[in-house]
């Protein structure tokens, strides 16, 4: 079963993504601030992370940074699920490697598993 | 020669032709010989004289007191000298005479000889009138020049009036003058006047603040010569570039990022001088105000997103029956809350591009396109809608083919899309809207045409404002959020082209953009 690292602070939110996560299949976990996200990764070494940029204790481009930092980690495919969906922000997750990305206020869950799906499968 | 029969005296010719009249009488005062002039003067003939008193050539108040007087001659032998009195002629006539009488010898007889005074009296009278008019154009003259005096007197007046006026003026002047440098110095705007040449002629205490120098420094000197604040560097750049003329209205200074100061220049005209003004107005605050609202906003509008997302998935979540089926009205009622939360979710996705776009973080994705293909995709999106309210939408297909343009078609669709937008919710049923393309040498020009409500015209300055809604559209529709034309203006001037409208209240609207073919559209968008 393919493992997914969730970093996001939102409940209802977060709590809606692993539903429809684990009902396609994906074994979750949730984790609701950005340290506690980075040490998920570090420990499961998941087959991909969902990411919220917008994070209490440490933010998602930080993380990403961190996972870039570290060998083991730089592989693991990272989907960015972002509030703003502002240019800039796109810009920047791309620069640091993110697969794919997906503005809340325009996606379905739906459509959050059809890209995790294209991702890894 | 007629000689005297009756006397000793030997007259000689001397004596019978002096000038003056003559007589010779004794003591008591009888006449013994009168000369010729004698005759002629008194008007007697000169047997008529000769045996008379004095006193028969005297009027009756002169008889004792000349009379008197010759006695004295004879009988005391005195030399009397300019005695005054008056002779009386044979006419009557009255003469004033002055006497000088001797004795002669001793024969106890004198001689008295007169002088005509009324010459003398003449001339006396003549003196006596050359003086007086010598006095009066005395008087006349000191008159003259007493009025000249007066009239000096009033020209100094009036010299003095004027000087004080002068002075009154010039301490006004000089009042005027501390006030305006009173006013220049203590502006809080800086003010900056170069001379012919771009000489720096007058810097104040706020312009030295803001151009980090001081007048001291600066006079006599070109603001090229220095480079003591980026904002003098930054200043110099911007008036080398300014053609000549062209005025500057609160252009803001272009510095690099990093700095907090902001700075607008406003140039002056100063007609008939070679002199140029500038106003430097420190706008630090309010950019730093418009800086806060705007992360206000963007910040407010994302914290509302989450939220948004949440309710949005959720209820996606329910009409999917992912939670269990529901009956047709349940599932009716939760998509007219999705709808609702949609229409919320476009409201603060407008306020987010709109804090973009005063951000300067609109960012533009410039490709190629055919700008009636994009718009046809966009009209395909409002036919159900239109047809739903009766009205009829037209798409009319230019008569030539465009040439393609260089635009961010995301962008350009959301000017279509909030034009048609517009025209459809202000529209009223059974009218029409058209969708029109041209073209010229330069611009592609768009034109969305509604027989709708029209805008009124004392609003129509507004249009383009953030968050306008005109009055008639407020009571037919209470949902715009007022910002789609704000942002579709900004849209199509940063592709370097223009939004326009005319509109008639009650009869319709035609909004019109173009956007330019060849322009340095990509100048435009690097900006961005």
């Amino acid at each position: 079963m393919k493992r997914i690292v969730l970093i996001e602070d939102e409940k209802l939110l977060a709590d809606l993504l692993k539903k429809k996560l684990e009902e396609a299949g994906y074994e979750t976990t949730l984790h609701m601030n950005g340290a506690d996200g980075l040490h998920a990764i570090q420990t499961i070494k998941p087959d991909l992370v969902l990411l919220d940029i917008v994070l209490p204790q440490m933010d998602g481009f930080a993380i990403m940074e961190a996972l870039n930092k570290d060998p083991d980690l730089k592989s693991i495919p990272v989907v960015i699920v972002s509030n703003s969906g502002q240019p800039v922000e796109i810009e920047r997750v791309k620069a640091l490697g993110a697969k794919d990305w997906l503005i809340k206020t325009e996606f379905d869950p739906k459509e959050v598993v059809v890209k995790v799906q294209k991702q890894i499968g | 020669m007629v000689r005297a029969p009756h006397t000793s005296f030997s007259e000689d010719r001397i004596v019978s032709r002096l000038e003056d009249p003559l007589i010779v009488f004794d003591t008591r005062g009888k006449v013994w010989y009168a000369n010729e002039r004698f005759w002629q003067f008194s008007g007697f003939a000169q047997d008529e004289i000769v045996g008379k008193t004095i006193k028969a050539f005297l009027p009756p108040q002169e008889h004792e007191r000349v009379f008197g007087v010759l006695n004295q001659v004879v009988a005391k032998r005195n030399i009397i000298q300019d005695f005054h009195a008056v002779f009386a002629t044979k006419s009557g006539k009255t003469i004033p005479v002055s006497f000088y009488a001797s004795p002669i010898g001793n024969i106890k007889k004198g001689f008295a000889t007169l002088s005509d005074m009324r010459q003398l009296q003449g001339l006396l009278e003549g003196l006596r009138h050359a003086q007086e008019s010598l006095q009066d154009r005395v008087k006349e003259r000191t008159k003259e020049l007493e009025a000249k005096t007066h009239d000096l007197e009033d020209t100094q007046k009036a010299l003095l009036n004027m000087l004080e006026d002068v002075q009154d003026a010039k301490a006004r002047a000089e009042e005027e003058r501390s006030r305006t440098a009173a006013i220049i110095s203590d502006l809080v705007d800086g003010l900056l006047l170069l001379g012919n040449g771009g000489t720096v002629e007058l810097l104040n205490p706020a312009g030295e603040r803001l151009l980090e120098v001081t007048e001291q420094d600066a006079k006599g000197k070109k603001l090229s010569d220095f480079s003591s604040s980026i904002f003098l560097t930054c200043l110099a750049k911007l008036l080398e570039t300014q053609k000549s003329g062209e005025e500057l209205f609160r252009k803001e200074l272009q510095v690099p990022e990093g700095q907090e100061r902001a700075l607008e220049v406003t140039s002056v005209a100063l007609p008939g001088s070679n002199q140029s003004l500038f106003i430097l107005h420190d706008i630090t605050r309010e950019k730093k105000i418009e800086r806060l609202k705007t992360e206000f906003v963007s910040l407010s509008a994302h914290q509302l997103r989450t939220p948004l997302s949440a309710i949005k998935w959720t209820l996606r979540m329910f009409l999917d029956e992912e939670v269990g089926p529901l009956s047709q009205e349940q599932k009716a009622f939760i998509a007219r809350a999705y709808q609702s939360n949609e229409r919320m979710i476009e409201l603060i996705n407008d306020l987010l591009d709109v804090t973009r776009i005063e951000e300067g973080r609109y960012l533009y994705r410039p490709q190629f396109a055919q700008i009636d293909e994009l718009a046809r995709a966009v009209v395909q999106l409002f036919e159900e809608e239109a047809k739903r309210r009766n009205i009829t939408l037209i798409f009319q297909q230019p008569a030539e083919k465009l040439t393609r343009v260089l635009v961010d078609t995301e962008k350009i669709k959301i000017v279509v899309q909030n034009l048609l937008d517009n025209a459809l919710r202000y529209t009223p049923a059974g009218g029409t809207i058209t969708l029109s393309f041209g073209q010229d040498d330069t611009h592609i020009v768009v034109s969305v045409q509604d027989t709708g409500m029209g805008i009124p015209a004392v609003q129509q300055g507004q249009v383009f404002e953030r968050f306008f809604r005109a009055n008639n559209a407020k009571k037919v529709d209470t949902e715009g959020s007022g910002l789609g034309l704000y942002i579709s203006k900004n849209i199509v001037q940063a592709h370097g082209g223009t939004l326009s409208f005319v509109s008639e209240e009650n009869k319709g609207t035609t909004f019109t953009f173009t956007l330019p073919i060849k322009q340095e559209i990509e100048e435009f968008l690097k900006k961005f």
